[in-house]
């Protein structure tokens, strides 16, 4: 028998997010989340010379109500919570779990490649938006640039916490990841983001768009929610992430799956 | 590894091993000790046969009792793990993938270098006659190429220990002869390969030893010709549509080897006997001396379900516990399984015997 060693778990890891973002690439999620992330921002550029508004104040609409309010949402729902909880129901995980592979690396790696395709679609969004903006003012498009860089860093850092968040609800309830996640967004982070007071500071995406410099001071009852340092936001955010994935770890170190049912 | 720091030999080993889901048992008390060589899990469907598979694989953590695989408890142990390789029952794959990506990342994840594993998975696809497929996705693979396809990724890393769900369902003749040739080959290696099915054939053409399962229990284990002695000896009932019963049945009545008739409606008489063969010939004789029609001639326990049922109902009237064999008091040709500590099979120098031990049960 010539039977190899067990994988370091870094080439593991790096075996793990290349098939994942292979299957992603070729998958259908991927593609929808692609034309849904194309289909807002084409719209908020189209308003923009619709109306005639301003560059820079639409392009921080776009920014507020398109990619913080929506697409940061569904992205994680679509690309995160299927990864694990799609190959639960079809049983394919079993190809995986059978491998010589902690079960902790086989949940990051499909973390990672949820969470990076999610980021880069969020980062390309914010750019095409930039650009659709300030299509008729290219000589602003550098000038400009500081809103769209801290964006990008808002939206990069949320996905990731988004992700997993998603991919924890996908190895706990594989039948219903989305409905779940779809729950969670819209209790613990949508409705706690726009109630008045400290309770604003449960919700990443208040974070998130304090680093982004997004933060209405003039919003209704902002006046009751404690300043936060937008770096101090960042690190919540970074946080709340890891505490996450290490939720959905241990949930794939000890769980069955239900593999033994028929 | 062992605690010695050496290398252990390729076995499985259950102790009162249980599985239950909610109120569903799936496994129950089994006890066994498989070395290396082929070994056939004999079944109906339901009857535990997956779930103690997923149990050695390290997919299912037990209930009760433990397995040990290579000598270590294989759920979430990559050190066990790496010496495991598992052809699920199940039909999903990634079928997003071609057959040579697939097969190559699992051999990365088996512990071989990106071009390793490239290089080993093309060698064996190529052995499993993918060679010309193994460019295209999976997904337009038909059931017997993605059988050889899974069945690849299961022993791309050479593996001690084979685990084989229902490996021939759905294949055609070339692939099912092509699958078990390379498990032959492997287990004639070294390797101990459990293989499952529920038909009696598949593991007659690959392994003298085999294990009979029913409601999760090990009910009866041995060489083929040990089981079909069971099989032979399992009271065989005939159905016989006619427009007649009373009249065929007063004849039948004579025929040799016939226990038991019994009226089913006004036109069925089921026959209870030990020589089936003999019923089949007589019974078109007798209709046409007699003048009777005959509608349907049939069977309806030519399954393995009914040996089951008949070893687990004799097994519980032998006992009187409903839930044991033995063999003693029943004269059965095959070995009922014990608590005790039990023989290795697939080695030459351990032997399982016949007979069990007075009061042993399932």
């Amino acid at each position: 028998m010539t039977t190899p060693d067990r994988p370091a778990p870094i080439a593991a890891l790096a075996s793990l997010l290349r098939l994942s973002l292979l299957r992603l690439w070729r998958g259908r999620q991927l593609k929808l989340a692609l034309a849904i992330t194309l289909l807002v921002s084409a719209i908020g550029i189209a308003a923009r010379y619709a109306t005639g508004a301003a560059p820079e104040a639409t392009e921080k609409a776009i920014f507020d109500n398109g990619l913080f309010l929506v697409i940061v949402y569904v992205l994680p729902i679509l690309l995160a919570s299927g990864a694990l909880a799609d190959e639960i129901d079809s049983r394919t995980l079993t190809y995986l779990l059978v491998r010589p592979v902690p079960r902790s690396v086989i949940c990051i790696g499909k973390y990672l490649a949820a969470a990076l395709a999610t980021a880069t679609l969020l980062v390309a969004a914010v750019l095409v938006v930039h650009v659709g903006c300030f299509a008729a003012h290219p000589a602003q498009l550098v000038e400009h640039i500081e809103i769209p860089l801290r964006a990008a860093g808002g939206l990069g850092l949320v996905a990731f916490a988004y992700c997993a968040i998603g991919l924890f609800f996908g190895a706990l309830v594989a039948e219903a990841p989305s409905i779940l996640t779809a729950l969670w967004f819209l209790l613990m982070e949508f409705a706690a983001g726009i109630v008045p007071g400290p309770f604003r500071l449960i919700s990443l995406n208040h974070h998130a768009q304090n680093v982004a410099g997004l933060l209405d001071a003039e919003s209704s009852f902002s006046q009751y929610t404690p300043a936060v340092e937008p770096w101090t936001s960042a690190l919540i955010v970074a946080a709340a992430a890891a505490g996450w994935i290490c939720a959905g770890a241990l949930v794939v170190r000890f769980s069955d799956f239900r593999f033994g049912r028929a | 590894m062992s605690a010695d720091g050496t290398q252990a030999e390729a076995t499985v080993r259950a102790v009162r091993l249980s599985k239950w889901y909610g109120p569903v048992v799936g496994v129950h008390g089994l006890t066994l000790e498989l070395g290396p060589g082929a070994h056939g899990l004999l079944g109906p469907n339901g009857s535990g046969k997956t779930t103690f598979l997923r149990m050695c694989a390290g997919q299912l953590q037990p209930s009760l009792g433990e397995i040990k695989v290579c000598g270590g408890a294989p759920f979430a142990n990559p050190d066990i793990l790496r010496r495991i390789g598992l052809c699920p029952e199940v039909d999903a794959m990634y079928d997003e993938l071609t057959g040579l990506e697939l097969v190559t990342f699992m051999a990365e994840l088996a512990g071989f270098s990106r071009k390793d594993a490239r290089d080993k998975a093309a060698a064996e696809l190529d052995l499993f006659g993918l060679k010309d497929a193994m460019e295209r996705r999976v997904g337009g693979y038909s059931r017997g190429m993605r059988q050889r396809a899974k069945l690849a990724q299961a022993v791309i890393h050479d593996p001690d220990v084979l685990i084989l769900d229902e490996p021939l369902t759905g294949t055609d003749p070339v692939s099912r002869a092509l699958i078990l040739d390379i498990v032959r080959k492997k287990a004639k290696a070294g390797a101990c390969v459990l293989f499952s099915t529920h038909v009696l054939h598949e593991v007659e053409a690959l392994t003298e030893s085999i294990l009979l399962i029913a409601r999760g229990q090990l009910v009866a284990e041995g060489t083929a010709t040990e089981i079909r002695d069971v099989l032979s000896e399992h009271p065989h009932h005939v159905r016989v549509e006619t427009d007649r019963p009373r009249d065929l049945a007063r004849a039948l009545v004579e025929v040799e080897g016939i226990h038991a008739l019994r009226f089913l409606g006004d036109s069925v008489v089921e026959v209870e006997t030990h020589m089936p063969d003999a019923v089949y010939t007589r019974v078109p004789e007798l209709a046409l001396s007699l003048g009777v029609k005959v509608r349907s001639l049939t069977s309806p326990d030519a399954s393995l379900e009914a040996l089951f049922h008949y070893l687990v109902e004799r097994g519980t009237r032998a006992t009187g516990t409903g839930s044991g064999l033995d063999a003693s008091s029943s004269g059965a040709p095959y070995r009922p399984i014990d608590d005790a500590p039990p023989p290795r099979r697939g080695s030459s120098k351990t032997k399982s015997p016949t007979t069990a031990p007075k009061g042993a049960n399932s």
